[in-house]
């Protein structure tokens, strides 16, 4: 999981449009999974420099991940069904 | 002014827009690359809605069964929005589809109890899902009720501990609701192993989903999803179908915009497409969907398709509402590539039949308690993005002296968001539009990316 230094703007709270509330600035840094948010970008940069932010903190293979495009949601589940079945 | 529909007068098919949309959606690719075949999806759907998802059939019956569950809370209503007229002054006839009158209080239960019904149909005795706010979570449960499945939903943790009551509701309706990461799963005991204080993702609670799903030997379990997939949004079309039926019964018999929120596209495809069919027919209908300023898909998302895998994810260019072409800054050489958007509803935009616009939050919660203060109804908070787009609208055929027909979609109320009119109220909400500096360093910043391949006709 990808732990970001302190930023004055982490309290922040924006709405978040996959959840459907409000969330702080920290969770789209760290939700839950080794990347921020690939939405962090679209939802922040217009209230400060989130691209430059990320810059400073992630790697250069974080980053290259980070802007890879998103699978289909039918190719995201039968990802997860292969892991699935993998696994068991 | 309310124009009903009888029972007996609803529609009876649903519509696909995958059968008109005059540049043919490709399949999406599996893990293999290659296209997905039906009975890949078998693990995670039954086989009747998978038939759905990749039907090229204009209209689909809706089973007698489905309706009379249907008939709890459907037709809905078409209101017309007299006194937000009065007091906008306009000479703009708006109509809206009241969403919020279904047992769950939004458009989600028009999907998810189909998805019961026919689940329950194939045998499936158990439905998981995951939920955010909950919205689509309560939607589910109470469809399972309806049908007599068992339901477990895994609601993102941060969601959990924000909105009590929707977990609330939805043990109401018998399903059972648990914070994701959860120790029920593979995928939930890992993430917690690592991370015991971690607020969960909808990513997580997906895969938790899909897990315990397809790791039910049995095979007496499904998935089931509230948007982006295509016979998510068949079935809500029925919304604009009876729009259109009950704007004929008042001798309404030309729309002229049409304006829905869109997150992940389904309550906005709902309403508006029976009229891309219209406007693929030759009709003169403006068809907006509107979303955030805070976090644009559409009006700025970079939608860079994966090479040789094109159409759904095309670069879109629309106008900024600064007035400039925009594409969201790149953190990396290649951008941020995002794409949460139904792929009908992006080719639809692509094709150029719809127009996306981008609201600021302060103007819709502006705009939300000018509507509860004329037209009584609570907005959520989404629907309110839509409100913003009418009353923008109907001012401007007060301007022009038009008598236009407006027809929005009231996708929901807003009785479980109310902390969020708390904090505009008390002036805790703020926005930040972008200063024309970054903006145009951030255009300079592109100028010299390549200009990726648009799939369209040309037509619109």
């Amino acid at each position: 999981m990808v732990r970001i230094a302190s930023s004055p703007y982490e309290d922040l709270e924006t709405g978040c449009p996959m959840l459907g509330h409000p969330v702080p600035l920290r969770y789209c840094l760290e939700p839950g999974s080794e990347l921020p948010c690939r939405r962090i970008v679209l939802c922040w940069q217009e209230r400060f420099d989130i691209a430059g932010l990320l810059r400073e903190v992630l790697t250069p293979e974080q980053l290259e991940e980070l802007e890879k495009a998103p699978k289909q949601k039918i190719s995201q589940l039968l990802e997860l069904v292969a892991k699935v079945k993998k696994g068991s | 002014m309310k124009v009903f529909l009888s029972e007996e007068e609803i529609p009876r098919q649903w519509y696909n827009l995958a059968a008109d949309l005059p540049t043919p959606l490709l399949p999406p690719l599996g893990p293999d690359g290659n296209p997905v075949r039906p009975e890949d999806l078998s693990p995670v759907f039954p086989m009747n809605l998978i038939e759905q998802e990749v039907s090229d059939k204009r209209w689909i019956d809706i089973p007698e069964e489905v309706l009379q569950l249907l008939y709890q809370w459907r037709p809905s209503p078409l209101h017309r929005a007299v006194y937000l007229e009065k007091a906008l002054k306009t000479p703009a006839r708006i109509y809206y589809k009241n969403e919020g009158v279904s047992p769950a209080g939004s458009h989600k239960p028009n999907t998810a109890v189909p998805q019961a019904w026919y689940n329950k149909q194939f045998g499936i005795e158990r439905l998981t899902t995951e939920t955010g706010a909950g919205q689509w979570g309560s939607a589910l449960s109470y469809a399972c009720a309806l049908v007599g499945l068992k339901c477990k939903v895994f609601m993102v943790r941060i969601s959990f501990e924000q909105k009590p009551f929707r977990k609330l509701m939805m043990n109401v309706w018998g399903a059972e609701c648990v914070p994701s990461p959860s120790t029920e799963t593979k995928t939930g005991r890992d993430i917690l192993e690592h991370d015991p204080d971690t607020p969960g993702s909808l990513g997580i609670a997906i895969s938790e989903a899909v897990e315990t799903a397809v790791a039910d030997t049995t095979g007496k379990t499904r998935y089931s999803l509230g948007s982006v997939l295509n016979h998510v949004l068949l079935h809500q079309t029925i919304i604009g179908l009876e729009a259109k039926k009950q704007l004929a019964k008042i001798g309404e018999k030309k729309v002229d915009v049409v304006i829905g929120c869109a997150g992940g596209g389904s309550n906005f495809a709902g309403l508006s497409f029976p009229f891309v069919l219209d406007k693929i027919n030759g009709a003169q209908i403006d068809i907006i969907p509107v979303e955030p300023t805070s976090c644009p898909t559409l009006t700025r998302a970079p939608f860079a398709y994966d090479h040789g895998d094109v159409a759904k994810m095309t670069p879109l260019l629309p106008m900024h509402s600064l007035g400039h072409e925009f594409v969201s800054p790149p953190i990396h050489a290649g951008g941020l590539r995002y794409h949460g958007m139904a792929p009908l509803v992006s080719a639809a935009v692509v094709e150029g039949l719809l127009t996306p616009k981008a609201m600021n939050q302060l103007k819709c919660y502006e705009s939300a308690l000018f509507w509860a203060r004329t037209e009584g109804f609570i907005p959520a908070p989404e629907t309110s993005h839509a409100i913003a787009a009418v009353i923008d609208e109907a001012v401007k055929a007060r301007e022009e002296g038009k008598e236009k027909v407006i027809l929005f979609n009231w996708s929901g109320h807003g009785l479980m968001d109310l902390k969020g009119y708390e904090s505009y109220m008390e002036g805790r909400l703020t926005d930040y539009p972008l200063p024309e500096e970054d903006l145009q360093k951030s255009l300079k910043s592109i100028e010299n990316l390549p200009k990726p391949k648009v799939a369209k006709t040309g037509r619109w």
